[in-house]
């Protein structure tokens, strides 16, 4: 390759960014409600063998596949969320740290599907539907964060108490929020076993619990896209910094070190695209003058 | 064979305590998790190693010398982690020490290489018999620097200046403030004196494995972590006392089921703790507050 067709990732990193974005909004989901997780590959395991044994030893179609493993994601989900309800902060990101420990050392265990040695057979799964998951995801949160839930979310995240007094039942709405993110977690789960055709155990410990954290606090806790930007950054730096050979981790660590002493809001804030839709408008109100005047005509209109 | 078990599981656990007891004295302080600690666990067998084998002091320098080194590191780990981040973002020295820990394995690996070193036979292992049980003298020296070094942060944090600063810290910073107390100075002994600890119960570990693990930091230092919440977060006694009952059941898991479960055990116990005790076994009202 010549010229700048380097930047250009490989299918493999393509797939992996679009399954990194989906893992990035399952915990941006459930920090939406103040749920601080850091077992979603708990999650993700338990949709990666669900769909693999579906597809493998069951021979079902891979979007029936994709679709079993939403389902267990979410019972699994609001499972674990129930006695996470009683405890709070730390503690939760703790517990979900030993469910992770759990599920994982269960998949090693269960000679069923293939115990530590992993489980192969999996496949069919292309860039064209790792992007249509994440769009359908994307739309499916925007959707959610402009609905009278998503204001919910928000209300329990700032001040639970305020949103229990102001009459939202607090309790369905932390276990929606933590079984919508364990549906996802379990989803990208799914959409990687079919690309990467082999899944051991291994694949799920608790690394790969944080890395999705590390992609919604770098690219911004606060938006949607922020925690997108953050998958889509920290896949490609490795890529990138493979000339650095196996230096990269150390520079990689101390980059993201550096971040969260400089801007721990993340690189997307909300005053961020707030600037962004400002910039857009205004633009918009350049090229077409004539509208602008009319809308302001029919406000003046109004206030009078 | 059950007291022997028993007996094993106490050195295990000692091990976890002290760990756990550096994971806590942050917490206590800052209300913010320190999880480059299990790193700083780790890398303690290392600078041990290298104080053994490339300078050739005795066992003892070795102790104290990567006590001292661990404690520095932990001062660099406050500097970059913890000193500039704002109260509101709560969650970013979680993840910048996380990022930390990554860096310091990945240091050790590139100076140390990626295989477990072994550690040379500096310690006679003699075994001495007590009423029937088996003990060796690595087990007894182990459980022996442990058992000091949890008096000797006991009277620390309960006679002393400094410690009883440390506790008012704990407590409630502005009041602290108002009573005079220098807080950042408070906070960067505690990070000396928790990693100091973690640096120790490494080599120690690694006494006790026969060799220096690059790995231990995940498996070792995230049980530790465990053994923290389930002595409630912040609360230094709990986790004195949960890390010998967490080392107690692992060995006794180990003995009577499988590896697998024993791996468990840990994780068994921090869950069904959570479930009806979200503050830890030993929390109170202070610790719930904490989370």
């Amino acid at each position: 390759m010549d010229g700048l067709g380097f930047l250009i990732p490989k299918e493999s990193t393509q797939m992996m960014i679009g399954v990194n974005i989906i893992l990035a909004w399952s915990f941006y989901i459930m920090i939406s409600t103040g749920q601080l997780s850091l077992g979603n590959s708990a999650f993700m395991a338990l949709g990666a063998y669900g769909a693999g044994v579906a597809t493998v030893n069951f021979k079902l179609p891979l979007l029936v596949a994709l679709i079993i493993a939403i389902a267990i994601g979410g019972l699994f989900g609001t499972l674990v969320s129930f006695p996470a309800l009683r405890v709070r902060g730390m503690y939760l990101a703790m517990m979900t740290i030993g469910v992770e420990e759990v599920v994982q050392s269960f998949f090693r265990n269960f000679d069923y599907v293939g115990g530590a040695t992993g489980f192969r057979g999996m496949k069919g799964v292309t860039v064209w539907m790792v992007a249509l998951a994440v769009v359908l995801m994307a739309f499916f949160i925007w959707r959610l964060e402009s609905s009278r839930l998503g204001r919910s979310f928000e209300a329990v995240r700032d001040d639970e108490m305020v949103a229990n007094t102001m009459g939202l039942n607090t309790t369905y709405i932390k276990v929606l929020a933590f079984a919508i993110g364990a549906a996802m977690a379990s989803l990208a789960g799914a959409l990687y076993a079919h690309f990467i055709l082999f899944i051991a155990p291994e694949h799920f410990d608790f690394w790969q619990s944080i890395l999705p954290t590390f992609y919604v606090i770098l690219g911004g806790v606060q938006t949607l896209w922020g925690a997108a930007l953050g998958a889509v950054i920290l896949t490609l730096l490795p890529e990138y910094f493979r000339p650095l050979k196996e230096w990269w981790i150390i520079v990689y660590g101390l980059a993201i070190v550096a971040m969260m002493a400089y801007r721990p809001q993340g690189l997307i804030s909300k005053s961020v695209t707030l600037h962004i839709a400002k910039a857009a408008k205004s633009l918009i109100r350049a090229r077409a003058p004539g509208a602008t005047e009319a809308r302001e005509a029919a406000q003046g209109s109004e206030v009078s | 064979m059950f007291l022997q078990q028993v007996v094993n599981g106490i050195m295990l656990g000692s091990m976890y305590s002290l760990v756990a007891i550096g994971y806590t004295l942050v917490f206590g302080l800052l209300s913010l998790l320190n999880l480059a600690h299990g790193d700083v666990f780790m890398i303690g067998a290392f600078f041990g190693l290298f104080l053994l084998m490339a300078l050739g002091l005795p066992l003892w320098a070795a102790f104290v010398g990567s006590l001292v080194l661990a404690g520095v590191l932990g001062l660099v780990v406050e500097l970059l982690c913890f000193r500039r981040v704002k109260p509101e973002y709560h969650f970013a020295p979680a993840l910048s020490t996380v990022a930390l820990g990554m860096v310091i394995v990945e240091m050790t690996r590139r100076v140390w290489g990626t295989q477990p070193l072994s550690i040379p036979k500096t310690v006679e292992a003699v075994n001495f018999s007590i009423g029937g049980l088996l003990i060796s003298s690595i087990q007894l020296l182990i459980f022996g620097i442990a058992i000091v070094l949890m008096i000797c942060l006991e009277l620390l944090l309960q006679r002393t200046r400094i410690g009883s600063a440390l506790r008012a810290v704990a407590e409630h910073v502005t009041t602290a403030k108002l009573l005079g107390v220098n807080v950042s100075r408070t906070i960067i002994f505690a990070f000396f004196v928790s990693s100091a600890l973690a640096g120790i119960a490494g080599l120690l570990l690694a006494l006790r494995l026969g060799v220096a693990d690059q790995n231990v930091g995940l498996s070792y230092g995230l049980k530790a972590l465990a053994v923290m919440v389930i002595g409630g977060l912040g609360n230094v006694r709990g986790a004195m006392v949960c890390g010998i009952i967490a080392g107690v059941a692992e060995v006794l898991a180990q003995a009577y089921t499988s590896a697998a479960i024993a791996n468990l055990a840990v994780w068994a116990i921090l869950i069904v703790v959570l479930i009806f005790r979200p503050q830890g076994l030993f929390g109170t009202r202070l610790q719930t507050e904490r989370a």
